[in-house]
């Protein structure tokens, strides 16, 4: 019978209630119904929010009593966990979830268990202050949907040692593979939420760029019991990803850490990267293969490769999952927000988090995929359910609905009306997928849940010591020049390649200066159609995929010099090589379709060139008819291979090609008056024709020589790209 | 009912059939429970003993299915494991207008044969319609019983890994155009100028590579077409 709230105490309250309940319906109103057809995400969700209900009271108190909510938030702030934007918005909201459904359901009333709930919100209204002390606002969405977590000792260190890419580069390429890859692997680990992916900003670097810093937790073998095994092989748990973006303004990061840009993020304007881990062990962000743009490619590539095996067996995994062991692990990962901040107490217990609880398993029987989806539709997205109505007057805060998300708490209470204080202790609980037995990963090695919990409950960073605690930036503002700042500072530079040691007096110049370093150079554009860079590049779009040898008889080009190019190209991210053969790269193609316009300029004005294309589109229709007659044949009006049998036949065939190989000379010596090389191609042709005439077939159309028909059609798509043109079909 | 559930002043009744339900009868069951018990609400609104159980709940929904109501399904799972609850729906297709023929395929489309092989080819349906994709199976290599769904006629996109489909369905271009040209030349089943539609990426499908090739000269599309047949799912694929 506990109560001994003040007027104070419940009108702060309830202004916390409704704030939640304001910000939950913008955010589930702004995503897509959810639905999967692999997992019966609405019914797992109703299960989660009375496991938070029934749960989060209990535990919570116990958490209370080795740790403050505050020196959570903080720890939690300092490294990159589970426990991000999106799980600490997650907390209250479940819990309130949950009371809202089963005063929906009739089975409490608003001034029931009246203790729980104000301990509850008011632990994670605490927790939320300290993780966004920085921005002081306790949620995103009061900030304008900002997020803006990070004090300026830890960004100077990710924005000076953040890799310069360009697009289509090596470490551009891997970092596009691997965000796709983890954030389908996270996904699916995460039965389809959200809450293993996280992002918070923008910061501002220079004039035209904003960091985002985003990042993926409960990677490897953790605290998801259905990880063990299949995870065995990730190398972090957690990965921190300072992302440099330039041109692209995030105006949304929201309070479940999603962003939106303007214009629309876009990979091929991310300039910059850093790669770090951390956990409830580590002094906060842990560099992870950042020495050179290399060695973080090969990471990525490398840790996408693993994530990439890693879905497709927890695929099968999940896929051989009965629904009720769908809906235990949706619930246990959704409920499990919370988990956390027992990590940090070093009071982590699998059964607590990774079992049902007894009260929120009997629910199941109502929860089929019609009730639980109309269901939540009506409580997060109508808000059209009984005990959230309002008067007739009442109109909420985005739509002027007549009802409001949560129910408060009648002040009444504070005047002897009935009301209990907590829906009991911690029940029992169950599950029916497979408990956790394999070690966890942490920044320490792989270690076993005793291990882990006394490793965390005897650390504490020196950020969040007594020494360094309370020093935030509003502090460094007036005390840059202290000792005391240069020793904050280092904590954070440790192990940076740039700033490690230089303490708080680094400068927004010296920065600037860093990073104009570390900008990969675009490569300038061509000057002429002649320039041997231009020419290897435009060669090998035109092969396909060449050798340089090959691409060098194409282009009338001496073959050193085109290797050499080729090289460049690779170097600049312009092409890929591998097995001998090269392929233009997407940022070897943009490269050329800007360069196009340019170095093409003076045949796109001349009419000649024109004229000869069109002559030569003729023959090419006759052309392209000519090779199909000899690959097969009109027999009794069914169309078959040609066996080259009828010698004849061939023969025919073949002084057709003779025929329209004299049409053609003039046309092709026409395009060498505009550029010279071209006139190479009617040499190679009639190279082509001689072997034919030699009786080799396979030089008129095969494609493992260079046939007539190969040259022919390389020699046109040379042309349609000088000229700006699109083949006919 | 009873005193243990008050009117709700403001409210309306929720718009959906089995939230209406569910709570009425719940809402009901319990002030009966606490009623029955002689204690009052906050004594009685945490007691274990009077708390439903499962197979309160569970009547809840026989009584519901009973009424002859079958729930709409979202997760393929419900529908796996409790066909008698859920409706029958057929699955996401927009092939569901076109019956299927006795070994269960549906037609999905026709293309121009470019040269006769002497059997259908059966593959997976593969869209090739981004560079990303052909570096991918370029550097992962081509999956194996491809049939590549490609919307371009150059062979410009696929040149670097064409060696390596089972099979060409290309959306656009004639027997005569370069893609045609080259797949012949490495003996690549192939359908030019095809129609398909109902395609998923992954779909088992079946394709008419069988019939006459398509006579160079005649006119593009009309009668003696191959046909694309989508199977049917393969159990336990």
């Amino acid at each position: 019978m506990s109560h001994s709230h003040s007027y104070t105490d419940l009108l702060r309250l309830n202004a916390w209630i409704r704030k939640n309940a304001d910000t939950w319906h913008f955010h589930c109103a702004t995503r897509t119904v959810q639905e999967s057809k692999l997992f019966p995400v609405p019914a797992y969700m109703v299960v989660s929010y009375l496991q938070a209900f029934y749960r989060y009271p209990p535990l919570l108190r116990r958490l209370a009593a080795r740790m403050s909510p505050e020196a959570i938030g903080d720890r939690l702030r300092e490294t990159s966990t589970k426990g991000s934007i999106i799980s600490l918005s997650c907390v209250p909201e479940f819990y309130l979830a949950g009371r809202q459904t089963l005063i929906e359901l009739g089975l409490m009333r608003a001034t029931d268990a009246l203790d729980d709930l104000v301990f509850v919100q008011d632990f994670a209204e605490r927790v939320n202050l300290a993780y966004h002390r920085n921005h002081a606002h306790v949620l995103p969405s009061d900030c304008n949907l900002r997020a803006q977590l990070l004090p300026e000792r830890r960004l100077q260190v990710f924005e000076a040692d953040a890799i310069g890419m360009r697009a289509g580069d090596r470490l551009h390429t891997a970092l596009k593979r691997f965000m796709a890859t983890a954030n389908q692997y996270v996904l699916l680990s995460h039965c389809e939420s959200r809450l293993g992916i996280w992002n918070h900003g923008p910061y501002r670097c220079r004039a035209n760029e904003e960091m985002l810093v985003r990042g993926f937790a409960d990677l490897g073998e953790c605290d998801l019991p259905w990880l063990d095994g299949i995870a065995a092989e990730v190398s972090h748990n957690n990965l921190t990803l300072p992302t440099i973006v330039k041109d692209t303004h995030f105006h949304i990061v929201d309070d479940w850490a999603s962003f939106e840009a303007t214009p629309a993020f876009a990979h091929d304007n991310v300039v910059a990267v850093g790669l770090y881990t951390s956990d409830f062990l580590s002094e906060g962000e842990i560099p992870v293969a950042m020495d050179n743009a290399a060695t973080l490619a090969e990471f990525l590539a490398h840790e996408n490769e693993i994530l990439g095996r890693a879905t497709r067996e927890l695929w099968k995994r999940m896929a051989g999952w009965s629904r009720d062991q769908m809906i235990d692990a949706g619930a246990m990962v959704y409920a499990a927000v919370a988990k956390d901040f027992f990590h940090v107490a070093g009071d982590y217990r699998p059964d607590d988090w990774f079992t049902i609880d007894a009260c929120a398993q009997a629910v199941k029987p109502l929860l089929n995929d019609e009730y639980a989806r109309d269901f939540l539709a009506e409580l997060l997205g109508y808000i059209s359910l009984p005990a959230q109505q309002g008067s007739s007057y009442n109109m909420n805060k985005w739509f002027d609905g007549q009802g409001d998300m949560w129910t408060p708490v009648p002040y009444a209470v504070l005047d002897g009306d009935e009301y209990t204080s907590s829906s009991g202790p911690l029940r029992g609980g169950w599950t029916s997928l497979e408990p956790k037995r394999g070690p966890y990963l942490t920044t320490r090695g792989k270690l076993d849940l005793e291990a882990y919990n006394a490793a965390a409950a005897g650390f504490t960073p020196a950020s969040c010591a007594p020494r360094f605690r309370y020093l935030d930036d509003a502090w460094v503002r007036d005390h840059a020049d202290s000792a005391l700042a240069d020793e904050l500072y280092r904590l954070d530079q440790r192990g940076s390649r740039h700033l490690d040691g230089r303490g708080a007096g680094v400068t927004r110049d010296e920065l600037d200066a860093l990073r104009a370093a570390g900008d990969v150079a675009a490569t300038p554009p061509p000057a002429s159609s002649g320039d041997i860079g231009f020419l290897a590049v435009h060669g090998l779009a035109v092969k396909k995929s060449g050798s340089a040898a090959e691409v060098a008889a194409l282009m009338g080009a001496d073959v050193a010099a085109i290797e050499q190019a080729l090289d460049a190209a690779v170097a600049a991210g312009h092409a890929v090589a591998g097995a001998g053969k090269h392929v233009v790269s997407p940022a070897g193609r943009a490269w050329l379709d800007a360069a196009y316009p340019v170095v093409c300029a003076a045949y796109r004005a001349e009419p000649g060139f024109a004229e000869a294309y069109e002559r030569f589109e003729v023959v090419n229709r006759q052309l392209l008819a000519l090779m199909t007659r000899w690959q097969s044949r009109d027999i009794g009006g069914a169309t078959v291979a040609n066996d080259h049998a009828d010698r004849a036949y061939d023969a025919r065939v073949i002084d057709e090609l003779g025929a329209l190989h004299e049409r053609a000379e003039p046309i092709l010596q026409r395009f060498g008056d505009f550029e010279a090389r071209l006139a190479v191609y009617f040499e190679l042709l009639d190279a082509a024709y001689d072997r034919v005439l030699d009786g080799d077939g396979d030089y008129m159309s095969g494609v493992r020589v260079p046939s007539y028909h190969t040259l022919w059609f390389e020699m046109h798509e040379d042309l349609l790209r000088l000229l700006g043109r699109t083949r006919e079909p | 009912m009873s005193s243990h559930r008050p009117a709700r002043k403001w409210a309306r009744p929720p718009q959906s059939r089995t939230v209406a339900f569910y709570h009425r009868r719940v809402a009901e069951l319990f002030a009966a429970r606490v009623a029955a018990s002689g204690k009052s609400w906050a004594a009685a609104v945490w007691d274990g003993a009077l708390a439903l159980t499962a197979a309160d709940y569970q009547a809840l929904e026989d009584e519901l299915l009973a009424s002859g109501l079958r729930f709409q399904m979202s997760a393929g799972i419900s529908l796996v494991e409790a066909p008698e609850k859920y409706e029958q729906v057929a699955a996401v297709d927009d092939l569901d207008d076109v019956e299927p023929d006795a070994d269960g395929r549906r037609l999905a489309g026709h293309g121009d044969n470019v040269f006769h092989v002497t059997a259908d080819v059966v593959g997976t349906a593969r869209f090739i319609k981004s560079v990303d994709v052909v570096m991918d199976m370029l550097t992962h290599g081509v999956p194996p019983d491809t049939v590549a769904i490609i919307d371009d006629s150059g062979g410009t996109l696929t040149a670097p890994i064409l060696e390596g489909f089972t099979a060409v369905v290309c959306k656009g271009g004639s027997v005569r155009s370069h893609l045609g040209i080259l797949t012949r030349e490495y003996q690549i089943p192939c359908l030019m100028n095809a129609e398909v539609r109902g395609l998923a990426e992954g779909d088992r499908v079946q394709v008419e590579y069988s019939v006459a090739a398509r006579p160079p000269y005649e006119e593009a599309g009309g009668a003696g077409r191959a046909r694309v047949w989508k199977l049917a799912a393969e159990d336990g694929a």
